[in-house]
Order: C-alpha cells, then structure tokens, then sequence
C-alpha cells in the first residue's frame, strides 16, 4: 500500500514537473538542471518503475540534444530497453545491446542500470548546459589563459 | 562631375564588399594564430615551462622525449613533432608503408566507369582537391565534407553509396590526398559567407564543449592535453590534425578516414557519436581543418 502511495505521488510530481516543462519532448538542458539526481534517479525511494519512466524522459531529450551517453559501448537508449525488457521479464540482471545492436557480456543489476539510464540522460543535459557557457575557458585567446 | 561621383561610389561600394567579404573569415584567422601561439609557447621549451604546460610529466619525460623549439608547420605530423621516441618507431613503419596497396586502389576507383559510363573522374576532374574539403557549399548553406562529396557524385550516378569510414572511400580518399599532396598543395579553408562562419563557430563549440560520461572535450586533450601523455601514447596537437587523412591505423589494420577516427575521440569521451554526414560532424571537421589552413596536405599516413 506504501509504495503504491508513494508511486502514486511521484507519478504526480513527475508529471506535473513535465507539465510545467511543456511534456517531455520539450525538456530542456536549463529546466533539467534544476533537477537533483540524487532525488530522481533513487530507486530505493521512487522505484524502478518512476526512475525508468525519468530516465526515458530525460535520455530522450538528451537524444533531441545530440549529448546522449555511451559507455562500455552501449548507448543509454539501449540501457533503458534492456530495464524495460527485464522488468517484463522478471530480470534481475540486464545485458544490454552494444550500439551496433549484438549481443554485450556486460551484465548489470537491474536497480543499478535503471539508476545509470536515469543519472546519464539527466547529467548529458545539465553538462549541455554548463557547456554553453563554459566551452569559451577552454579556447585560447579567448577565455583560456596561460 | 557626375561621373567623377559615380566612380567614386563604385569605388567604395567595392572596397565596402571586399572588406566585408574578407572579415568573415576575421574570427577563424584570430583562432588559428592564437592556437598557433599556444603551441609555439608550449612546446618552446617543455622542461623550462613545465608549470605552465606539463604538470604532471616527469623530468626525464621533458629532457629526452619531448622536443622543443617546435614551429608552426612542423607541427603538420601529428605527435611526431615532438614525440622523440615515436618518430622512430614512426619512420621505420613508413619505409614500406601499408597504405601504398591504397592508393594504387583509390587511382583505380577514380578511373572506373558506373554503370553510365561516367566515373569519378567526371565529379572530379582535378584529383589535388584534398586540401579544399571541407568547404562550404554557398547554394546549399551547408558544409560538405570529401566523404559526401564522394557519396553524392556515386548516388547521382545511379549507384549505391561507399562506406564512409573505411573500404573504397578510404582508398579513393587516400589518392586523393596523396595527388594533393605530389602537386604540394597546401590546406586552404574558405570562409566566405555570415553561414560559413557560423557554421565554423558550431564546429568551434563542439570541438572545446565537455561532453559524455567522462565530461572531456576534444580540446582536453588535444589543445590543454597535446603532449601529455596517456599511458604510453602522447596525446597530439589540434595543430594539423586534419593534414594527413585517411589514415591506417595499426589498431585498426587499415585505412579510415576523418570521420572514422572522430566518432572514434567522441566515443572515448563517452558519448554517441555524430553520423559522419551529419551537419554536426561536418562542421566539426570544417572548424578543424581551418586551424590547419596553410599547412601542407601529406595524406596518407600511419598512425597507432
């Protein structure tokens, strides 16, 4: 009853927070640094189901920024398939698809993977939008100096 | 005296345009030469500036493998203009160099007939083109890299189109650069057009924006970090990074172009890379090769 409770209100968070952003197709790198990762992406607290459906959310508006995340050869699209796939399995180790779509060696735990989808799609758009105003430092004869 | 005042008026109405026409390029020009600065400063006396430079190399490091007094051109081979160890193991490796098979492969290619009869010899009849791509194509507004200029001419010819990483665009790619570079052509990036150099200024933001899980540019390590080394490679220099391509890679078995070694750097930095036809990877090339104008085309190469 408890977590039903507690899905049901951070369904209710989640989505009035997607709201007031105009939908998730419109979730921008500023609004998303406004978001605490430690908050959204907790599968201990939300559940794995909330922290999936935020990791799709932002990981497609990491996709529409061209940031999306790859590590261990893995796109963090097919991360967030391989948590889809093992909670409708009952999965509690994924094993994502490489980004040439074969087969990986990788295995997660199913919490942890769903954590990782949710923490990367929310860190490729707030580093995006540090980035617009940081990449200057970094040019000489422009912001960096030496 | 009517006439005297139209001259004038053409006059400088011509001055007006030319001057307009030579500043878009200002910014670019201002980039390259304070990049060139930088590295001349860096690697004018590795040991003497290692507080400003090389933090974390050791003394020896500096002493005996990093040269110095390095100047702008000779920066066009990559790592091997500094790196003293590398440049051995560099100049054995190219006494018999395993991209010859190529280029002998990409004269065949220029020559042979689609199915029309037409062959890319039509698309491109001056093969020392390497140093001009990419360019900015003023009807579209769009950058066009070698690869899709390639590409283009074989599909509007009715056939399919290469790879554009390794196989045949590779090979033809590989004489082209090595015609360009037999006729001593050199790089020469135009930036003609507002679009241009905005499309400069994109590739620009991309190559010095932090991105992907590990939160790197390509500048971390390739303007800051050129000459550091990463266990046992010395990262090279943005400084001629695009004079030598395609290249074979010892850690590919074979040649690639550009593209295929810049997906490559932005998926180290753990990120999905850009398609190689993408706008976004086009403009990354065109910002790159701009800091290359002037220096000599020498493609193909090794490289590890």
């Amino acid at each position: 009853m408890k977590k039903i409770y507690t899905l049901a209100i951070t369904s209710i968070v989640a989505f009035s927070l997607a709201g007031c952003m105009g939908g998730s197709d419109s979730l921008t790198p500023v609004a998303a640094t406004k978001m605490d990762q430690k908050e959204v992406c907790n599968v201990d607290k939300l559940g794995i189901d909330t922290v999936l459906a935020n990791a799709k959310m932002y990981n497609a508006a990491a996709i529409k920024e061209e940031v999306e995340f790859r590590r261990l050869d893995i796109n963090n699209r097919d991360l967030i398939i391989a948590v889809e796939e093992g909670l409708k399995s009952g999965a509690k180790e994924v094993s994502p698809l490489n980004f040439k779509g074969k087969a990986n060696k990788t295995k997660f735990k199913i919490e942890y993977a769903a954590h990782r989808a949710c923490t990367f799609g929310l860190n490729a758009l707030q580093q995006k939008h540090e980035g617009k105003s940081a990449w200057r430092l970094a040019v000489p004869g422009d912001g960096f100096k030496y | 005296m009517l006439l005297k005042i139209v001259k004038t008026s053409a006059l400088v109405a011509l001055a007006a345009c030319t001057l307009s026409a030579n500043s878009f390029n200002a910014q670019a020009e201002k980039d390259k030469v304070e990049l060139i600065k930088y590295f001349e400063a860096k690697f004018a006396d590795p040991e003497k500036y290692a507080a400003n430079f090389f933090p974390y190399s050791t003394e020896d490091e500096l002493k005996n493998n990093i040269k110095k007094g390095i100047k702008h051109m000779e920066f066009g081979i990559g790592n091997y203009a500094f790196n003293k160890a590398g440049i051995e193991t560099y100049e054995e490796i190219n006494e018999m160099p395993p991209y010859e098979d190529a280029i002998d492969a990409g004269a065949e290619l220029y020559e042979k007939k689609f199915a029309n009869g037409n062959s890319l010899s039509v698309c491109f009849p001056d093969p020392t083109i390497g140093g001009d791509y990419p360019m900015f194509d003023e009807s579209t507004k769009s950058v066009v890299s070698l690869t899709q200029a390639v590409n283009d001419c074989i599909t509007s010819n009715g056939e399919k189109k290469w790879n554009e990483k390794k196989g045949d665009m590779a090979s033809f790619q590989a004489f082209i650069a090595n015609s360009t570079k037999e006729a001593e052509k050199k790089v020469n990036i135009k930036i003609e057009s507002a679009e241009a150099a905005t499309a400069y200024e994109r590739g620009k933001e991309f190559y010095y924006t932090q991105r992907g899980y590990l939160n790197l540019s390509c500048a971390t390590c390739h303007v800051q970090g050129a000459g550091k080394r990463v266990r046992n490679e010395s990262l090279s220099q943005l400084l001629g990074h695009t004079t030598h391509f395609p290249v074979y890679r010892l850690k590919w078995q074979g040649l690639g172009t550009l593209e295929r070694r810049m997906e490559g750097c932005v998926k180290d930095q753990g990120q999905n890379p850009p398609k190689p036809s993408s706008t976004t990877m086009k403009e990354l090339l065109y910002f790159m090769a701009y800091m290359s104008n002037g220096m000599a085309v020498d493609g193909p190469d090794i490289r590890k």
